[in-house]
């Protein structure tokens, strides 16, 4: 075997590169000394494809699997360089020397780490893209349930929020801004190496009442955060054409942890915290809900017998209070990892468990996961990664209705505060004045669901070297999510009551599976040095679901577990089952220069089911240029500079719907017709297909500046990006008379520029005592540039909001659409400018089209969900044994509709709750303000819900985490290798002018338009915890 | 060795090109083709059913009472989320902005003629006698008119 493939080697060598082999001969005129070694690292491992050349000449060659080299020399003074990845290049003098040991040393600085790129790897200082690459270190510690949190702040170009307080719930990451309007925004997930079907199992709509949440569990949570080892982003489209159609909103790669060569390691990680509630809404208490609602009454003379007066007893009631607690966090995590020199293993077990701050509300997961890698180097790598986790959620009412079919944070909010909560006979209390809204309390202990989620996703993978530089790799992988949801609507509460109790139990699966092989090259030719990947995946996407639901049963108290006890005439049940293929080709070289100009090209074509015959492939090819100016001659001498490398790239990437078979017709199930008192199920098509849908297109420049100056003491980087998106995919609305909503199309273009920055500085280094610092920030830009025909686009909002948003060319996407509020019309006003029956106390919109009238024609943009920049910082001081970690984050310019001013600006029923600051300060004849109207109904304006009033500047900057460790101080030799105690502080502190529960909300899961939805309220979270290593 | 190759390449090739089309077909196991609805007279039965559906009931039909009514002095609304766009009926001041007429009174209308319009192009292909093709047939024109 080894004689076959030296031969092949060298005939390799000769049919492929010829050229360079032909100047090497030259030498062999010349006098020949044969020199012969061995090459290997500080540790004693042998290190094979060393470069070996001879200095002023091109002679070079390669050492072999058992790191042994043969090269000539002209003379006996001749020297020698080695070169090698990962490892300091070492000049080594023959002296008359024919036989060298030459030993390399690893490069430390952070320059040469291995960074992680599609379908391979790359020393950081020979990255041509932009890639941010995050260490498990540089992650923020603390009980996070997933990765996105721990990211949060930490990477210029990432925008990350939790979209609400709940437990796990989703996330929203933003790579450089939005790319599609409809299409998906979220980045493809890859963990190690396997892109992960990243959508629930079981969509977030639910059933009659108030069991909805809008906001999904984020199915990352089945990977516990402490086995990732390190996150890659790539963002510019060098970097993420290798993943062609899906690379558009970047892509994250995450690498878990692997074990190291030596003995067994044990860590140990705990963690046990509290949280509190961080901030709620101000409502009135029940004495000033008296004052207020009876003040209006008297001003404006209102009818009683229609606007009831507040009388009785007052009880006080804090409705939000009852719901809310101070909750339990704890986490557990141990790992036990090691290795032989071939063979190493990491295996890792976790428990997570968050109660939530809301009653009825948590999550708790199980993890395991398994790493084996067994390689000989040069020959093969064969690997095998498995991750498995079992998450129970507790979710509560967290729908966006209105009335009976809101959430009981939206009931505890309006509901009267002068009720009790309970009855005499402890029965909830029910104001007949608040119908159809039930009892707050009823709604939370009566209405809620659970989630079980088991996930499993794993890859394995078998490499095999034909020779040192040329291998194939194959890899075959899945990934499974198996869930349920029960849904339980109690009698107890008064949608539960009218239905006899309702039950529902959904079932959703959802399998991705992968199966790709790659060859890979990697050779360095003397000054010429190549790196290139070529290959080919399938991968197909199940999901499938299966919905049971009862009600009327003769005894509620088995809830969602005995649908069978329900009334069978009623049942219902329903189930869908789709899927969708993808397949493709990549392909990518790196080539470098001199160490000096460093070239990659890459392409990768897609072929989706998502699309039609015509339409089913795409083409995204990329090309980079990379210089390391600081490799230069002209730059060798200037020693405050010690890197400086300009990147430049440009490349296309896509995008495509969420959505399977948008293109062709089909008919489902529609509504059911009543013939003679029967019912009569009935077929409707489906959709409005799209035959000629087609990829949305993102092409994206990039310009780029890596930069490290006195000893690397401040590192850091600057890019600029460009990306603009053709063929955006848009729900466009379509005319009434086709009977169709809306339909997927590609329409119009979108623009993303902004710039991001990163600087890391050491800024003391002394024995005991260290300061280190890091910035980033990210300004974007998005400009929509043209939707095809069309002038505009008007959005719906949520619950009773109505029309909210605007799309149109010239505006960023995620614009507010509504008026503006000038003041409020004063006693003496010229009041024949305003509407007619306009009252003093009224709101004063501004009359855009001087009309006297206010209408649609009076809208403006009033901003956009987007910020202008967002930026974190985090410093971290160490003394001996003792540091601390503090880390900053914040976001400037984003606008949010906050729906609690609508409901008390535009009140659903006078006698509901409603912010106590816009009540206790309304205008009165005595306190003619500008800032709040009387509030008293009949303003024939109207509800103009979307305003400058309702839409509110959300920036912020929040002091994210606080962090105090202390390194127990252990003498050597004994059985604990290392031990930490910890304590952790987690959002302690918000500074904003948003008067909503938080500024970086998004309660109703558009990634797009934030809209703060009664959101579950985020926590502050104090932990504290112990790291043990055996 | 060189054997290794050539099936390598040649197991490529035949991945990337002679199936790639058949390793895209994708059957939407639960919507039914058109082939499945539109030639069988159950298929097109249910098609007409759902026209019948959308004029039978229609979703939120207060709103249909509401909208017309309260433009008289048959019916006052005072209070509530609804009265936001009631008002503008009240005082004859409506816009475009109040989407109750598109969602709530036209649409379903819209939904009805659309059905109503597939049943009447496809009836003549469907495998069925005459006379009740021309009774679907009719009873879809009627659907079509009324809505």
């Amino acid at each position: 075997m080894n004689q076959i493939k030296k031969r092949l080697s060298i005939s390799n060598l000769k049919y492929l590169w010829v050229a360079l082999l032909l100047s090497a001969f030259g030498q062999l005129y010349a006098q020949q000394i044969k020199v012969k070694g061995t090459v290997s690292g500080s540790d004693g491992e042998v290190l094979t494809g060393v470069s070996v050349s001879v200095k002023g000449t091109t002679a070079g060659t390669m050492t072999d699997v058992n790191g042994r080299f043969s090269i000539n020399v002209s003379s006996s003074n001749a020297v020698l360089i080695f070169k090698y990845l990962g490892y300091s290049d070492k000049e080594e003098h023959v002296n008359g020397r024919e036989n060298i040991a030459v030993v390399l040393e690893p490069e430390n600085t952070a320059l040469n780490e291995i960074v992680v790129i599609g379908y391979g790897t790359v020393r950081k200082s020979d990255l041509t893209g932009a890639v941010a690459s995050i260490k498990a270190d540089d992650l923020t510690q603390g009980t996070n349930i997933n990765m996105q949190q721990a990211l949060q702040g930490r990477v210029p170009g990432v925008q990350i929020y939790q979209k609400s307080g709940e437990p796990g719930a989703a996330m929203s990451l933003q790579v450089r801004g939005i790319t599609s309007i409809t299409g998906n925004n979220a980045p493809l997930y890859v963990i190690d190496g396997m892109p992960v079907n990243d959508a629930a199992a079981i969509g977030a709509a639910g059933v009659g009442g108030a069991t909805n949440n809008p906001n999904n569990r984020n199915p990352l949570n089945s990977l516990n955060p402490s086995d990732i080892a390190s996150i890659e982003i790539l963002k510019d489209a060098s970097s993420t054409a290798i993943y062609g159609a899906r690379g558009a909103n970047g892509v994250v790669l995450i690498t878990t942890k692997r074990g190291k060569e030596g003995k067994l390691t044990v860590n140990y990680n705990v963690t046990f915290g509290e949280q509190q509630v961080a901030n709620t809404q101000r409502f009135m208490t029940g004495d000033e809900y008296a004052l207020a609602l009876n003040g209006i009454i008297a001003e404006g003379n209102l009818n009683t017998g229609i606007y009831q007066p507040v009388t009785g007893t007052n009880y006080n009631t804090d409705w939000q209070k009852l719901l809310l607690k101070n909750a339990a966090i704890q986490s557990h995590d141990v790992s036990l990892s090691g290795g032989a020199s071939n063979t190493k293993y990491y295996i890792s077990a976790g428990y997570f468990d968050q109660d939530g701050v809301m009653l009825n509300s948590g999550t708790t997961r199980y993890n395991a996961s398994i790493n084996l890698e067994t390689s000989v180097p040069s020959k093969y790598n064969i690997g095998f990664s498995l991750s498995t986790a079992y998450i129970r959620d507790r979710y509560n009412a967290k729908v966006t209705g209105i009335n009976d079919n809101a959430s009981a944070l939206y009931m505890a909010q309006n509901y009267d505060p002068t009720s009790p909560a309970y009855d005499s006979d402890m029965s909830f209390y029910r104001s007949p004045l608040m119908a159809p809204m039930d009892n707050p309390l009823a709604v939370i202990n009566g209405q809620y669901s659970i989630g079980d989620t088991y996930r499993t996703f794993g890859n394995m993978y078998a490499e095999y070297f034909f020779i040192p530089s040329l291998s194939a790799k194959v890899r075959i992988g899945a990934d499974l999510n198996n869930s349920k949801r029960s849904f339980w609507i109690d009698p107890s509460t008064l949608t539960g009551a009218s239905y006899g109790g309702y039950a529902d139990v959904r079932d959703g699966k959802r399998g991705s599976y992968l199966i790709e092989g790659t060859l890979n090259y990697n050779k360095t030719f003397g000054i010429h040095s190549i790196n290139a990947v070529a290959g080919s995946t399938y991968e197909r996407f199940t999901s499938s679901t299966l919905i049971a639901n009862a009600r009327s049963f003769a005894l509620p108290d088995l809830t969602y577990y005995a649908l069978a006890s329900g009334d069978a005439t009623l049942n219902g049940v329903g189930n869908g089952a789709q899927e969708y293929i993808m397949f493709s080709h990549l392909g990518r070289i790196n080539y470098s220069l001199m160490n000096k100009y460093l070239f990659t090209a890459s392409i990768r074509v897609d072929a989706s089911s998502r699309f039609g015959p015509e339409n089913r492939f795409g083409y995204f090819p990329s090309v980079a240029v990379a210089w390391k100016i600081k490799q230069e001659d002209f730059f060798k001498n200037i020693s405050v500079i010690d890197d400086l490398k300009l990147r430049a790239s440009y490349g296309a990437i896509g995008n495509q719907p969420n959505i399977n078979y948008l293109y062709f017709s089909t008919y489902s199930g529609g509504r059911d017709a009543v013939f003679n008192g029967q019912r009569v199920s009935t077929l409707a098509p489906t959709r409005s297909p799209n035959p000629a849908l087609q990829w949305e297109s993102a092409q994206q420049a990039d310009i780029g500046l890596d930069f490290g100056i006195w000893r690397s003491r401040i590192t850091g980087s600057i890019d600029y990006y460009n990306r603009r998106t053709y063929n955006l995919l848009y729900s466009v609305p379509q005319p009434l008379s086709t009977g169709f909503a809306a339909r997927t199309e590609n329409v119009g273009s979108m623009r993303n520029t902004g710039i991001e920055m990163a600087l890391n500085g050491v800024l003391l280094d002394g024995e005991d005592f260290k300061w280190d610092a890091g910035f980033n920030i990210t300004t974007l830009k998005n400009k929509v540039l043209s939707l095809g025909s069309v002038d505009e686009f008007i959005g719906d909002g949520p619950g009773n909001i109505g029309q909210y948003s605007i799309l149109r060319p010239g505006e960023s996407i995620g614009s507010f659409y509504g008026y503006i509020v000038d003041g409020v019309w004063q006693v003496g006003d010229d009041f024949s400018k305003a509407q007619a029956g306009v009252r003093p106390g009224d709101l004063k919109y501004r009359d855009l089209d001087n009309n006297n009238l206010i209408n649609t024609n009076d809208r403006v943009v009033l901003g956009s969900s987007l910020p202008d920049f967002y930026y974190g910082f985090n410093t971290s001081v160490s003394y001996k044994n003792l540091s601390l970690a503090v880390f900053i984050e914040g976001s400037y310019g984003a606008k949010m509709l906050n729906s609690s001013l609508v409901d008390s600006y535009y009140p659903v029923d006078f006698r509901r709750n409603k912010l106590a600051d816009l009540y206790l300060n309304r205008w009165t004849s005595t306190n003619p303000t500008n800032e709040y109207p009387s509030f008293i109904p009949g303003d024939p304006q109207g509800s103009r819900n979307v305003t400058n009033k309702t839409v509110e500047d959300a920036s912020y900057l929040r002091l994210q985490s606080v962090r105090l460790a202390y390194k127990l101080p252990l003498s050597k030799n004994k059985f604990i290798n290392n031990a930490s105690v910890f304590i952790n502080g987690q959002n302690l502190h918000t500074f904003t002018k948003y008067s909503g529960v938080d500024p970086a909300v998004n309660a109703i899961g558009d990634n797009v338009l934030r809209v703060d939805y009664n959101s579950y309220p985020l926590t502050r979270t104090f932990t504290a915890g112990v790291n043990i290593q055996f | 060795m060189k054997k290794i190759y050539k099936y390598i390449g040649l197991l490529a090739i035949t991945v990337s090109f002679s199936s790639c089309e058949k390793l895209l077909d994708v059957t939407p196991n639960s919507e039914f083709a058109p082939g499945n609805v539109l030639t069988s007279e159950k298929g097109i039965k249910s098609l007409l059913f759902s026209a019948y559906a959308h004029q039978q009931t229609q979703q939120n039909s207060r709103f249909v009472i509401n909208n017309s009514e309260v433009c008289t002095d048959m019916a006052l609304n005072s209070a509530g989320a609804e009265n936001g766009q009631l008002i503008h009926l009240m005082n004859f001041t409506w816009d475009p902005g109040v989407l109750t007429f598109q969602a709530d009174v036209w649409a379903p209308n819209y939904r009805c003629i659309r059905d109503a319009n597939e049943v009447i192009e496809n009836i003549d292909q469907l495998n069925a006698s005459e006379a009740t093709k021309k009774l679907l047939k009719a009873e879809a024109r009627v659907l079509r008119a009324q809505a």
